[in-house]
């Protein structure tokens, strides 16, 4: 086995980090008339904007938790699982389109519907 | 012979213990730092396993950890042990498939972190029918680049020291 990084993996890590950073600049794209969806066991629980500011709660497998919408961003909080993952993943938002998972209680929030500002 | 064979599978035994102590302890102490993000310590361990004994050592460490570190933490079964059997499966696979010896164990680490990642993106995508969770993949795919580069300097270094005790 080979001690050091060599230049054709180089060139593979540096292509890789490359993609990575093109699509979270496509991800970040600017848009409008976002919806959030807050999916519970696969069906869709509860649609909201995140222009206006609020607290929803939504029962879960394991308690259920209440997502916090403020200032165009929204997170977890008061979070009833074992793991606590989905209040660490913190706000997320239209821009950067994060993905707030509670697998304990089978509760997925993510960027439904939305469209894109003229250029 | 069969010296060697016992010193092996003795080696092999504590590289998982040592995997499974590493995968307790992040997930008791540590935690996730970004996102849902670990850095992987277990997998310094399967490092050390494929740098003494190659492609075997690598599948038999992550294999015995991936099965008894949920066992220990009473998750067996439960939608996280999927999610991990998906990623190190991947991960595996990656390293099978490879010519280990044609490339510098950072590369390894490096594409067995990535991989890692993307099995357990595509097994949440699948169990949770979310196919929006790809989004994420960006975003782990960086800081499994930056884990495995850290994980692998670990490894390489662990198994410097290792290689003259163990009579290797």
């Amino acid at each position: 086995m080979k001690k050091t990084l060599q230049k054709k993996e180089l060139l593979c890590i540096a292509g890789l980090i490359l993609i990575c950073l093109a699509w979270i600049l496509w991800l970040k794209r600017p848009k409008e008339h976002v919806r959030v969806d807050v999916i519970h066991d696969g069906k869709t629980v509860l649609e909201f904007s995140p222009d206006e500011d609020a607290v929803y709660h939504i029962d879960g497998d394991c308690g259920g938790l209440d997502v916090e919408v403020k200032d165009g961003r929204w997170h977890v909080i008061h979070e009833q699982c074992p793991n606590h993952i989905c209040a660490h993943t913190g706000w997320a938002s239209a821009e950067d389109m994060i993905v707030i998972t509670c697998l304990p209680n089978d509760i997925v929030i993510r960027m439904g519907e939305y469209t894109y500002e003229a250029q | 012979m069969r010296h060697n064979e016992i010193r092996r599978w003795t080696v092999l035994g504590m590289l998982s213990a040592a995997a499974i102590l590493c995968n307790i302890l992040e997930s008791v102490y540590i935690g996730p730092l970004f996102l849902n993000m670990r850095i992987g310590l277990a997998n310094i361990a399967s490092l050390i396993g494929l740098l003494l004994y190659g492609k075997r050592g690598f599948c038999i460490v992550s294999a015995i950890r991936v099965i008894t570190s949920p066992l220990l933490q009473g998750t067996l079964f439960g939608s996280a042990f999927w999610i991990s059997l998906a990623g190190v499966s991947l991960s595996v696979l990656c390293i099978l498939i490879l010519r280990t010896e044609r490339h510098s164990l950072l590369f390894l680490s490096i594409l067995s972190a990535v991989s890692h990642s993307l099995g357990q993106v595509l097994a949440v995508c699948f169990l949770y029918r979310q196919a929006a969770m790809a989004a994420t993949l960006p975003y782990y795919v960086l800081a499994s680049i930056a884990a495995g580069l850290a994980t692998g300097m670990i490894a390489s270094l662990a198994a410097k020291h290792l290689k003259p005790v163990l009579h290797i």
